[in-house]
């Protein structure tokens, strides 16, 4: 039996595919509360936040073979398919009367969530400094896109730029943000293909 | 222009890859992007990247919540099993297993020509990671996003904050007036194993001098010692907070003018990280004001 505290994320999802849940327990300890911030902040709300979590564990317990060690961590998959499964719901027909009034909504029930912020104050502020150093032109796009959950073209209408710009800004983006948060001493996860 | 039915030269596909890393194409594309990063082991590390990039983004350091896990594992399905029988392998992910526990310099006979009906989620070269560099790898990626603060994944390397309810640790702080303080916070920071968390202030703030360190020792002694930390008007406290199994616990009244203070930790309940807070005096059972300062929990 592996020793779930210091086991590997591989390992993990190994012992997963052996059906062991104790194995997904841990796997939900260490990224769990990730996977809920994402939903919840492109979502915007808790109960959709809720489910798509608990779909992206669910699939994990089920289809663990998709997670594939060479194309990132277990963490980037696992919030790869959250960002997925999130913007899937909100581009659904359903929620398209929701999405607009979202902003509504959302000014209406900002309350104050200590949590996030105590780790917003420390933890998040070398990720916020290296957005704040971006260009907004290719900020703005970024954002748009990961936490409004728009496709590029939706973007560009938005940002009244070519449609190409933006797509290319929003690589560009990227790219400098991870340099960016190198130079603060947060190194993303070295993938080595 | 991207068309539906065309395959996508590699200057093409590389221009989508933030945007498909984003979820931000729309279906046709995204299809045509996906057929390329089959074939390209370049762009599918890009991809990786960005999506890393994007996770951090993400990343607000909060824990997973635990009634959220209760649902999970009520909705768990799994084939029956025989009675005695531990654990239920599923024969298909035995390749799954291989590759990611296979050892170093072990020939990759799974991931080539042999393997029957290969889920082409193997690199096209067949090169399979091998464990111990999937394990570097792993260190490498851990010791990156701790900075962020993947406060679960680092959980177990913490020293930990005695759970304790608000009413019993009013005045039970001992501030530095008390004898010998100073000189046991001395000690403890020369002590290498004394883990030392900083709490700062954010944004603009940042920048003002306020901080507060926070020292946890080995033997559960714990410390914390203010800098510039601004004297609240009267009926005002600062109150120290950790973050707990993803509760915000009372750890004690600092008072208005908080000096160098001792507090005791406890290695089975780890804090994950610490924040103080400005509230009425007498306390609060929750943080009622934006933190002046917080603190994550490294290793």
């Amino acid at each position: 039996m592996i020793n779930l505290e210091t086991a590997s994320d591989a390992n993990l999802v190994v012992a997963i595919a052996r059906w062991h849940e104790p194995a997904l327990a841990e796997a939900y300890r260490r990224h769990g509360g990730a996977v809920h911030a994402l939903a919840r902040r492109v979502l915007r709300h808790e109960p959709p936040a809720e489910e798509i979590t608990q779909e992206v564990f669910l699939d994990l317990w089920q289809h663990p073979e998709k997670f594939d060690p060479q194309r990132g961590t277990l963490r980037s998959f696992l919030l790869a398919r959250t960002h997925g499964k999130s913007v899937d719901v909100i581009r659904s027909e359903e929620s398209r009367k929701a999405r607009e009034e979202r902003t509504a909504r959302e000014t209406a029930t900002a309350g104050y969530d200590v949590e996030h912020q105590v780790f917003d104050l420390v933890v998040a502020d070398q990720v916020k400094e290296s957005m704040a150093e971006l260009p907004d032109d290719m900020r703005q796009p970024i954002e748009l896109a990961y936490f409004g959950g728009h496709t590029y073209r939706e973007v560009a209408v938005m940002l009244q730029a070519p449609e190409g710009t933006v797509k290319s800004r929003i690589r560009t983006g990227l790219t400098r943000l991870r340099a960016s948060l190198a130079e603060r001493g947060v190194e993303p996860a070295g993938v080595n293909l | 222009m991207t068309t539906p039915g065309n395959s996508l030269s590699h200057e093409e596909a590389a221009e989508l890859l933030g945007a498909y890393a984003l979820d931000a194409l729309d279906p046709d594309e995204v299809a045509l992007v996906e057929a390329h990063l089959d074939e390209c082991p370049r762009c599918r590390a890009e991809v990786a990247r960005h999506h890393e990039v994007a996770g951090l983004l993400a990343n607000s350091g909060a824990e997973a919540p635990a009634e959220l896990w209760d649902r999970i594992a009520g909705r768990l399905e799994r084939p029956d099993r025989q009675d005695g029988v531990e654990e239920h392998e599923r024969p298909e992910w035995e390749r799954l297993a291989a590759r990611l526990e296979r050892p170093s310099g072990t020939p990759d006979l799974l991931a080539g020509e042999n393997a029957p009906s290969p889920p082409a989620r193997s690199d096209q070269s067949g090169a399979v990671v091998p464990l111990d560099q999937s394990r570097r790898r792993h260190r490498r990626v851990t010791a990156g996003i701790t900075l962020v603060a993947t406060a679960a994944a680092v959980l177990a390397l913490v020293l930990g904050v005695q759970v304790a309810h608000l009413n019993h640790r009013v005045g039970q702080l001992q501030s530095a007036a008390q004898p010998g303080l100073s000189s046991a916070v001395q000690a403890a920071l020369e002590e290498p194993s004394t883990k030392r968390v900083k709490l700062v202030p954010s944004g603009p703030q940042r920048t003002n001098g306020t901080s507060v360190t926070v020292a946890l020792t080995s033997s559960g002694a714990a410390y914390l010692i203010p800098q510039h930390l601004a004297q609240l008007a009267e009926g005002r406290t600062y109150q120290l907070w950790g973050q707990i199994d993803g509760r915000m616990i009372s750890l004690g009244l600092l008072g208005s003018h908080p000096a160098v203070t001792a507090f005791s930790v406890n290695p089975n309940a780890p804090a994950s990280s610490f924040a103080i807070t400005a509230e009425p005096s007498g306390g609060t059972l929750q943080p009622t004001s934006t933190p002046v300062v917080g603190g994550v929990v490294t290793t």
